[in-house]
């Protein structure tokens, strides 16, 4: 669920006391609070917790230029080494020696003051380098001008290290690291986060890049796609080149993921995942600082009970329908993000683990984000006609639907109201749990054979428009 | 029964206006209530009996300025605060040579909030929205600070994770959310100062904000154009929208409700409806938030004036309509649905027009350099708040271009410059508006 969704739920609880809202006509805003504490487990998670979180392996495939902030930063030739191989730079220099200028292939030497190092572009590569230079290489030797390489260090198969023209990083790098984490996370027992940065180039785009987990082969398989915008939008052409897409490694152990697709990296920041060994397998805990104690029922109760503290100190005469608001805003927030796939660790101390989501609605999570917005619009307006009139607001209900439908008891009328509001949200969850079942059939029915596994993946990465 | 108005009155008067509005909307950094402010005091026409056509006048160019003004803040970076949201998205296409598409898409929601207005005002709104006023217009001020809270506590931070150590990232996490509440808090001490100083003449009171909403929204864009000495691609002009239809129903409804919520709370602006109408929606992608942009500011401009139509709401939101509403509020139903009709019928019109202007200025960005745009806009910027408000405008202009410089460097959401206007309205309903002052030493 969206952050507003949490915080207005927060809100909605408010207009279950009359007290609390009579304060608001007033113009006293303590009421406020209920929104601050339904959006606090997240506020908790993402503005402390994220950055506090002990990170085992961080992975930075395309480290950024530390003025700019954007990548590739410039590396010194007399800098590169194997530690460096697969990560994506610029080199800076002029071109000493062509070796081989043909069609889709150029091997050249380029020097800079630390060093000189043999580099290699080829396919697609070789056309954007020749666009770049404006010149052939031979003219590019001949002027001695300084020209800039984007690409990253490989090794060639007589194990010597040579810079590849590339606009992204190798994917094997990534795969090789998440492979790691999981060997180590297997071999030491104990919970192995890596962080995995995204790469953020000029004009505000981002490379996206994926993490497939193939349970079945022991195998981490990142693809690098295409550069997207900040809202997900592929840019035409700038998808690498076959081979330079895939990267594979094999893990020693197996591992299980419990979502079925696969992790997308693209604009705002890269996520940490976590690897703890559950009997013999591997499994994997995406973003572990996040969904702990803050997202509990227990969290709840103690937020109620600061608020109502903070109040009453404050001298806040209504703090204790406050607490209650807080604590009915914090926990709606609790059981919203239940209704999704990840859940959270719902009752610490007496449980240790997040305890898997209801998965409602997987295939269109937006449409129950929009449907617990209405049910909350709903609690509002529902609340609101009923106490308007004691609070001197209106002198009479504002909706009667006794006035529509007469044959409606006077005891049951506000019941019925309630039940009409709340019918859109009921029919779009109702469709959240057909859609669960269909999507669990489709991605998790036993005896799935590898073929629908591998469609699973192709329609995702058409999903994520690249390839 | 004799109306005061006829059909041929609505038409010729709406459309007057819409052409007004397209003629002038496309300039950066004239917002429409200042415009409206220029044309109803420069001509006298509504004064000497013809006030009963304003409203219509004042709908059209309202209708035309939420198509046109896509232009600027497409090609010419500069644009209210309503807009901030979109800048990023459409300087992004703009700059990949799709600054038509961009466009395009904007009027795709445009259209459609447009559509939706009329439609929904006429039917199910005539009976829904008077509830809606009578239930929710106590807590107005409620709604406000929540959505002002809200704000701080959903600032993503953006740079944290270049931190090295653990407290380091936690630093650069939380410098940017502090250096977004220093923003708020410059800029509401430059909206108390602009409206309780006295800096501003009386004569031009109107237009106290002005210096502010360009410097914070539209002067510091333009210098860093300048400054980066940016250059603009050739840009396709041919006419591709390019979006799905689930992006076009999840834009055009987060756009219809953010730019509802903002036409409805009062203060609460566009950029910050559209914020929650994109939470709401769960909107994602550009082509859906450009979109949604186009439905936000149709709704939250055209919407926030055609209250003023509904005889049984009775509220005045947004300058326009206080302006309007001095000269003449309609009052019956007929006048209600003479708007709808001019709603669709001025839409129709700035569609076509828009997409065909956005083609002329495309071509010209390509022969004219961008930079000598960009200082061209400076200086009419400038000139401007000088015409409207004198030197001690300026004076305000500078304050709120560091004001909005600060925001960029901190890497925050340029709303937050609305502090301007908040502010002051949160210390008003909290009665502490005679502390601050007296802190700031304006007043007795």
């Amino acid at each position: 669920m969206r952050g507003w969704t949490h915080f207005f739920s927060g809100l909605a609880m408010v207009t279950f006391f009359p007290p609390l809202l009579s304060d608001l006509v007033n113009g006293v805003m303590w009421p406020v609070l209920a929104g601050v504490a339904a959006y606090m487990p997240d506020f908790v998670d993402f503005k402390f917790r994220k950055f506090l979180w002990k990170l085992d392996i961080v992975v930075d495939p395309a480290p950024r230029d530390p003025r700019s902030k954007l990548s590739p930063r410039r590396i010194r030739i007399g800098k590169l080494s194997e530690n460096e191989r697969w990560r994506f730079y610029y080199i800076e220099g002029y071109v000493e020696r062509v070796v081989e200028d043909r069609e889709d292939y150029a091997e050249f030497d380029l020097r800079d003051e630390t060093g000189v190092i043999r580099v290699v572009a080829r396919d697609r590569d070789y056309y954007k380098l020749r666009e770049t230079l404006g010149l052939s290489l031979e003219e590019a030797a001949r002027s001695k001008r300084r020209i800039t390489i984007p690409g990253y260090l490989e090794v060639s198969e007589q194990g010597k290290l040579y810079w590849n023209v590339a606009d992204a990083p190798h994917p094997q790098l990534i795969a090789n690291a998440v492979a790691e984490a999981i060997n180590k996370a297997y071999e030491s027992g104990r919970m192995i986060t890596i962080k995995i940065h995204n790469i953020r180039m000029p004009g505000d785009f981002y490379r996206r890049f994926l993490v497939h987990y193939d349970q079945e082969n022991k195998r981490i398989v990142v693809y690098m796609g295409p550069l997207v915008s900040t809202g997900g939008l592929p840019l035409e052409g700038t998808e690498p080149p076959e081979y330079r897409k895939v990267g594979v490694a094999s893990t020693k152990y197996p591992f299980r993921k419990i979502y079925p697709r696969p992790t997308v990296i693209d604009a705002f920041s890269g996520p940490e995942i976590g690897y703890v060994r559950v009997s013999e397998v591997v499994e994997e805990v995406f973003i572990p600082w996040h969904r702990g104690f803050s997202h509990s029922i227990t969290a709840s109760l103690v937020a109620g009970l600061v608020a109502s503290l903070i109040a009453l100190i404050a001298g806040y005469a209504n703090f204790l329908y406050l607490g209650i608001a807080c604590t009915l805003g914090y926990l709606a927030h609790v059981l919203e993000d239940q209704l999704g796939f990840m859940g959270s660790n719902l009752l610490p101390p007496l449980t240790k683990k997040r305890v898997p989501g209801a998965m409602l609605g997987p295939s269109n999570p937006g449409l129950m984000n929009f449907a617990t917005n209405w049910l909350m619009i709903a609690i509002m307006i529902w609340n609101l006609n009923r106490f308007s009139p004691d609070l001197g607001i209106v002198p009479y209900k504002l909706i009667r639907l006794s006035a529509l439908i007469p044959r409606i008891p006077p005891h049951l009328e506000d019941y019925t109201l309630l039940g009409v509001l709340i019918s859109p949200t009921i029919l779009v969850y109702l469709w959240g749990l057909v859609d669960r079942w269909l999507f669990i059939r489709k991605y998790r029915a036993p005896g799935v054979e590898e073929a629908k596994r591998r469609e699973t993946v192709e329609e995702v990465l058409e999903e994520v428009g690249g390839y | 029964m004799e109306y005061f108005i006829t059909p041929v009155d609505v038409i010729l008067w709406g459309l007057m206006g819409s052409g007004v509005g397209l003629l002038l909307s496309w300039i950066p950094g004239l917002h429409i209530a200042n415009l409206m402010i220029l044309i109803l005091f420069a001509a006298p026409i509504f004064t000497g009996g013809n006030e009963y056509a304003a409203p219509y006048f004042a709908l059209g160019a309202v209708v035309a300025f939420s198509f046109m003004s896509s232009i600027a803040s497409t090609y010419l970076s500069v644009s209210d605060e309503s807009m901030m949201l979109m800048l990023f998205p459409s300087q992004r296409y703009l700059l990949v040579g799709r600054g038509h598409r961009a466009i395009l898409l904007y009027c795709t929601g445009a259209l459609i909030g447009a559509l939706f207005l009329a439609v929904f005002m006429t039917t199910a709104g005539v009976y829904v929205m008077p509830v809606i006023y009578n239930l929710f217009s106590p807590y107005y001020w409620f709604a406000l600070l929540a959505v002002v809270v809200f704000m701080f506590m959903s600032e993503w931070p953006k740079e944290a994770d270049l931190g090295v150590t653990r407290l380091g990232k936690l630093w650069l996490a939380w410098r940017q959310i502090l250096g977004g509440l220093l923003v708020f808090f410059a800029s509401g001490v430059l909206g108390l100062i602009a409206t309780y100083s006295g800096l501003i003449r009386l004569e031009v009171a109107f237009a106290r904000l002005t210096p502010l909403f360009i410097g914070f929204f539209g002067l510091p864009w333009v210098l860093r154009n300048i400054i980066s000495k940016r250059r603009i691609p050739l840009q396709d002009t041919r006419h591709v929208v390019e979006t799905a239809p689930s992006a076009v129903v999840n834009g055009a409804a987060s756009g219809i409700i953010g730019g509802g919520i903002a036409a409805f709370f009062p203060i609460i602006t566009g950029g910050m409806g559209a914020l929650i109408g994109g939470h709401m929606a769960s909107s994602r992608g550009d082509d859906a938030f450009l979109i949604s942009q186009g439905a936000a500011r149709t709704v939250y401009y055209t919407g926030a004036l055609f209250f003023l139509f509904h005889p049984t709401m009775r509220v005045t939101r947004g300058a326009v309509a206080w302006l309007v509403g001095g000269l003449y509020t309609p009052k019956t139903w007929i006048e209600f649905y003479y708007g709808a009709a001019l709603i669709v019928l001025a839409a129709g019109l700035s569609l076509i027009a828009t997409i065909y202007m956005s083609k002329a200025i495309s071509k010209l960005l390509t022969r004219v350099s961008y930079v000598h745009i960009s200082a061209v806009i400076a200086v009419f910027l400038v000139a401007l708040v000088y015409y409207l408000t004198g030197i001690s405008g300026l004076i305000l202009l500078l304050a709120a271009t560091a004001v909005g410089f600060a925001a960029m460097i901190f890497n925050t959401r340029l709303t937050y410059c609305l502090g301007a206007l908040i502010l002051p309205v949160l210390l008003n309903i909290t009665g502490y508006t005679g502390l601050a002052l007296s802190l700031l030493g304006i007043g007795e």
